[in-house]
């Protein structure tokens, strides 16, 4: 176990390093990371709104019954704004971005590496980083962010949708405390997240894919621990980046 | 050094190995090879399953790095490179993968342009040209619109000696290039080494199958337990009194 995590710590700042390197030296493949967007983002989409939505109605309704009982039924639209931009939003996103294009990414490079292809890659004259890894982990630092701001917006409007129909909040009244009493701060936090959680889901599922051996069952095991470790990640850095904001809103 | 060498090629070599050693572990791959392969030449390694042949194939395009010793591509070690100055190694030396290593998401045609698209300055009708007549070259008309899984295991193979023979390197290395094929494929692979051969190709060839080795091969180098146990032409390592060399050619427990 202990040596599985230095393995992983070790060989994913590697990663990290040899990627950075490469990222700046020429040929720059553009038409590789639009089409990474499009695949790893765009598809992406469905799936973290549906979560988007969820979350927004169960937390109406969960906050509206039960500070109802005290008295603060009012106060459903702020929690749950502020909630879903500096919380749910951004994990629930990344963690199904890390379901979705982090097990894609770590079977397919997994696959390309058991038939060969990342060594037709070598073989070839170019360079694996900067056809298969920078691409896709560009591409997921610019979409996350992207996708958990729509999907804060989702969220937040589902949980109105909830609120005016089963708590009788109005419409207005929602929309101000849910969304215009929030801080800049506040949305900023919860994007700034996606972007460490980005990097963790690129760089994890890049790692595994890379490391496959034994054919399909390890290409399985690859994907299996990809998408594990990302979880485990995102939810350890959520912890260390919340303490951190707040300490930082504070002074 | 326990390699024997019973008959040299003429010529200069083009690529030198030099004392090298490999382990994967507590594996031992390679014992400190010697190994020279001459310009022009078609050099067969030849040995049983886990005797590195395939590493040391891998270790003449730097896709392995040898813990110690040099290989000497034009009197330049790429065992020192890094990937960066591999390229320009690779863009001389071509490796044919068993089982032709394409890219599944690309076609055919995208398949064989990778090279000329990354190392060329061609326009995209001068690479289309140059796609159809690598294709006819290894008998391919019309397919080059195709994806990898639409062709036979066959097909693949060939289209992947088309992918490596597309920039006119001056070294094709071939890793088992007629393991699992029928006879009319391997014929057609074995028929190709010997043009491009023919063309003025070095050829480095590794395979277990007999026909191939005495059909196509100049001279052959016996691997076993990580060394060069024999090395010779064709009809020497025939005719070798080595027990090993004779076993391994009749088929024999090694």
């Amino acid at each position: 176990m202990a040596t599985r995590l230095f393995d992983y710590l070790g060989g994913s700042a590697n990663l990290c390093y040899a990627s950075a390197k490469a990222l700046f030296r020429k040929p720059f493949y553009f038409d590789l990371f639009i089409e990474q967007c499009y695949s790893l983002g765009f598809k992406s989409i469905s799936i973290t709104f549906i979560t988007a939505i969820s979350t927004g109605m169960v937390m109406s309704l969960q906050f509206g019954y039960g500070l109802e009982r005290f008295g603060g039924k009012l106060y459903v639209p702020k929690v749950v704004g502020l909630s879903i931009m500096r919380e749910l939003g951004p994990v629930l996103t990344c963690l199904m971005l890390a379901a979705r294009a982090g097990s894609g990414i770590a079977a397919e490079i997994g696959s390309m590496v058991v038939t060969q292809q990342i060594d037709a890659i070598r073989a070839l004259g170019t360079d694996p980083l900067k056809k298969v890894v920078i691409p896709r982990i560009l591409a997921l630092l610019l979409i996350a962010p992207l996708i958990t701001a729509m999907a804060d917006l989702v969220g937040i409007y589902s949980g109105m949708l909830i609120s005016v129909s089963e708590l009788n909040i109005h419409p207005d009244f929602y929309f101000h405390e849910g969304l215009v009493a929030l801080k800049v701060s506040d949305f900023l936090v919860g994007i700034t997240k996606t972007v460490f959680f980005a990097l963790i889901i690129g760089v994890t599922s890049c790692y595994y894919g890379l490391k496959t051996t034994g054919g399909t069952k390890g290409v399985g095991n690859s994907t299996t621990r990809a998408v594990v470790t990302s979880c485990i990640l995102i939810t350890i850095m959520d912890f260390i980046l919340t303490k951190f904001f707040w300490m930082i809103e504070k002074v | 050094m326990s390699q024997k060498e019973t008959k040299e090629s003429s010529s200069v070599p083009i690529i030198q190995v030099k004392g090298i050693t490999k382990k994967y572990g507590k594996k031992v791959v390679h014992r400190g090879i010697d190994l020279d392969v001459y310009d022009g030449e078609i050099l067969t390694l030849m040995g049983g399953s886990g005797c590195g042949k395939s590493v040391l194939l891998r270790s003449l395009i730097g896709l392995e790095k040898p813990d110690r010793g040099q290989i000497l591509f034009h009197g330049q070690d790429i065992a020192q490179m890094d990937e960066e100055q591999l390229t320009e190694v690779r863009k001389k030396v071509a490796y044919v993968f068993q089982y032709g290593a394409l890219f599944d998401s690309l076609t055919v045609k995208d398949n064989l342009a990778y090279p000329l698209r990354e190392h060329t300055k061609m326009t995209e009708d001068e690479i289309h040209q140059k796609v159809i007549k690598t294709l006819g070259k290894v008998g391919l008309e019309g397919v080059e619109n195709q994806f990898p899984s639409d062709l036979s295991g066959g097909m693949q193979r060939r289209v992947g000696v088309a992918r490596s023979i597309i920039m006119d390197p001056e070294v094709i290395l071939y890793d088992e290039p007629t393991t699992g094929l029928d006879p009319y494929n391997t014929k057609q692979i074995l028929r190709i080494i010997k043009e491009l051969r023919d063309h003025g190709a070095t050829t480095v060839l590794v395979t277990h199958d007999m026909h191939s080795i005495f059909t196509v091969t100049d001279r052959i180098a016996f691997m076993r337990d990580g060394l060069i146990d024999e090395i010779g032409q064709r009809d020497v390592i025939r005719k070798s009194s080595n027990d090993a060399v004779q076993r391994f050619i009749h088929g024999e427990t090694p």
